[in-house]
């Protein structure tokens, strides 16, 4: 029986299957969750949105208060802060629900209005 | 050993194994591992590219950011600044989200060029300005008259909208020769005294820094790259990189050229031709010890031009430009675009010429338009038929018989009607101040700490 089990090769298959599955599991399932979690958590898309929803509030130029608005999943925070005869103005978007933790920060400075 | 014996064992029947046993002996591992491979890559690629799209996403917000810092870096410098600086001057401006903004100033004709460069992580981005200061109290007036000893007199129909700041003697209407007598002051606005208002005082200081930094400019050139052909030279032979050039007296300077990043100045130590139909866009500065001649059709925009004898424009379109010289003309035809400075002052005070600083018929000019002199009898003369808007001063006479709208800030009204000298008379002009549009920026040419303001982004 040993004689057999050295000098053919019956039963590799198993080992090998099993290898291979070892393989499968330890390397393939958590590349698999890693992508998903990477491709669900759409991080880039996430920010491209913020930064356009941010730049759009810096170019309305309307400086005149401090604010909060609800845009779809996002919340655009304005902020003014007098310096002398300028001032800044600060745009943050954050999620909605995670006002701690901003998706972009903009600000610059400008003139105060005349 | 045959195919039968192989398999796998443990199975009571493994006929179908055996079989394919039997013909993909140990395949099992070289295709997982295959497989693995492929899907290890294909993983490779998605979160590559998705690694690759979230550094492209945060490198345009690192450069939106580096674009804002650079623009506050400008106002900052703005803020900093006032009408009575004087040189170069550079400094660095941190910001509130880690950005930070390296700004430079430099003298741009009469205004200033501010440069700023405002980083956000690896990325930079240049923003550039000029800079002029707001125009004071006394230019919310129609018309100051700073000669106090003279009457201002309405004839013929000239008119001003808006408030006048005279001498004790007043308003009246006077009788002339030719033209018809008002039979009521036209003005729509209110006369006060010129005491409650101040005659604004010219920075003479920072007029002399202008003539002294033109002139070491022009006695500096020797150092740059010269041109040995006279006539005519193509301005599309210059090269972007080069930033100086000297051309030789008598030079015609034809075809067009655009600097919109890095300024180019030209120096001539004669008289220089801008010829007809040639296009000058940017940062271009012409510097020349004797006369500058805009031809018919030119087209300047964002250029500074000064001689120390005289600057004549024809028929051209002008747009952003500064003129500085002791005596400009600029003639019919002539289309100066805000924000356009035109100013007689003495660049050189060891060849003093007699200034004049005229506005032709034909010729708009939208901007400031100054004369600052010495002398009592120099003139800024705004013709019969031409149309200016914006702010007009004259530290000497001020002739105005064409359309103003702005304010108009003289020491004395002016002109000669054979064979007089009328002083303190305006005849055909109408100067209108109601309708000058808000945000109007001057020369920062004046006394006092006035605020700098961005005129215009480059």
């Amino acid at each position: 029986m040993t004689k057999t089990l050295v000098s053919n090769e019956s039963g590799y298959t198993l080992v090998e299957t099993l290898v291979a599955m070892v393989i499968f599991l330890t390397v393939l399932i958590p590349l698999g969750f890693g992508v998903t979690a990477y491709l669900f958590d759409r991080k880039a898309e996430t920010l491209r949105e913020a930064v356009l929803l941010a730049e759009a509030q810096m170019n309305t130029q309307d400086y005149r208060a401090s604010g909060e608005s609800v845009h779809d999943k996002y919340t655009v925070n304005t902020e003014i802060e007098l310096l002398g005869s300028l001032m800044e103005y600060r745009v943050t978007v954050t999620g909605i629900g995670r006002p701690s933790l901003p998706i972009v920060v903009l600000s610059k400075i400008i003139e105060l209005p005349r | 050993m045959d195919g039968s014996e192989r398999g796998i064992r443990g199975f009571r029947d493994g006929s179908g194994l055996r079989r394919i046993g039997k013909s993909e002996e140990g395949y099992a591992l070289p295709s997982i591992l295959m497989l693995v491979t492929i899907l290890s890559l294909v993983a490779f690629s998605v979160l590559s590219l998705e690694y690759l799209e979230r550094k492209s996403a945060m490198l345009d917000v690192a450069r939106i950011k580096a674009e804002y810092a650079a623009q506050s870096g400008v106002q900052c410098m703005a803020a900093e600044l006032d009408s009575s600086a004087r040189c170069d001057s550079a400094r660095e401006f941190m910001f509130y989200d880690g950005c930070r903004a390296s700004v430079r100033v430099i003298p741009w004709g009469a205004l200033y060029l501010v440069t700023s460069t405002g980083y956000s992580a690896k990325v930079q981005s240049i923003r550039r300005a000029t800079l002029a200061a707001g125009p004071g109290e006394a230019f919310s007036l129609a018309l100051a008259l700073g000669n106090t000893s003279h009457q201002l007199v309405f004839t013929g129909n000239s008119s001003i909208t808006g408030d006048v700041a005279v001498g004790p003697g007043g308003v009246s209407t006077g009788q002339l020769h030719g033209y018809s007598t008002p039979t009521v002051v036209p003005i729509q606005g209110h006369v006060t005294n010129l005491a409650a208002q101040s005659f604004p005082k010219i920075d003479l200081d920072r007029i002399h820094f202008i003539g002294n930094y033109y002139r070491n400019l022009l006695r500096n050139s020797s150092h740059t790259s010269a041109l040995e052909t006279s006539g005519i030279v193509s301005l599309r032979a210059i090269s972007d990189s080069l930033g100086s050039l000297v051309i030789p007296p008598g030079t015609a300077l034809s075809d067009s050229i655009a600097r919109p990043d890095e300024p180019l100045y030209i120096y001539c130590s004669g008289n220089v031709a801008i010829g007809s139909n040639s296009r000058l866009i940017g940062m271009v500065s012409v510097v020349c010890s004797d006369s500058i001649l805009i031809a018919s059709g030119a087209v300047v925009s964002g250029c500074v031009f000064v001689s120390m004898k005289g600057i004549r424009t024809e028929s051209t379109s002008l747009a952003s430009t500064q003129l500085i010289s002791p005596r400009i003309v600029l003639g019919p035809g002539c289309r100066a675009s805000y924000p356009c400075i035109a100013y007689s002052i003495q660049l050189d005070p060891a060849q003093a010429t007699s200034q004049t600083l005229l506005i032709a018929q034909g010729a708009t000019f939208e901007g400031f338009a100054g004369l600052v002199s010495p002398r009592g009898d120099d003139a800024l003369e705004i013709a019969s038929g031409s149309r200016v808007k914006g702010a007009v001063f004259s530290s000497s006479r001020l002739t105005m018989d064409g359309d103003l709208v702005g304010s108009a800030l003289a020491a004395d009204l002016f002109f000669y009607e054979a064979p007089t000298s009328y002083f303190g008379w305006m005849r055909s002009g109408s100067i209108n101040r109601v309708s000058l549009p808000k945000g109007l920026l001057i020369a920062p040419t004046f006394e006092g700490k006035h605020q700098l303001s961005v005129l215009e982004w480059l």
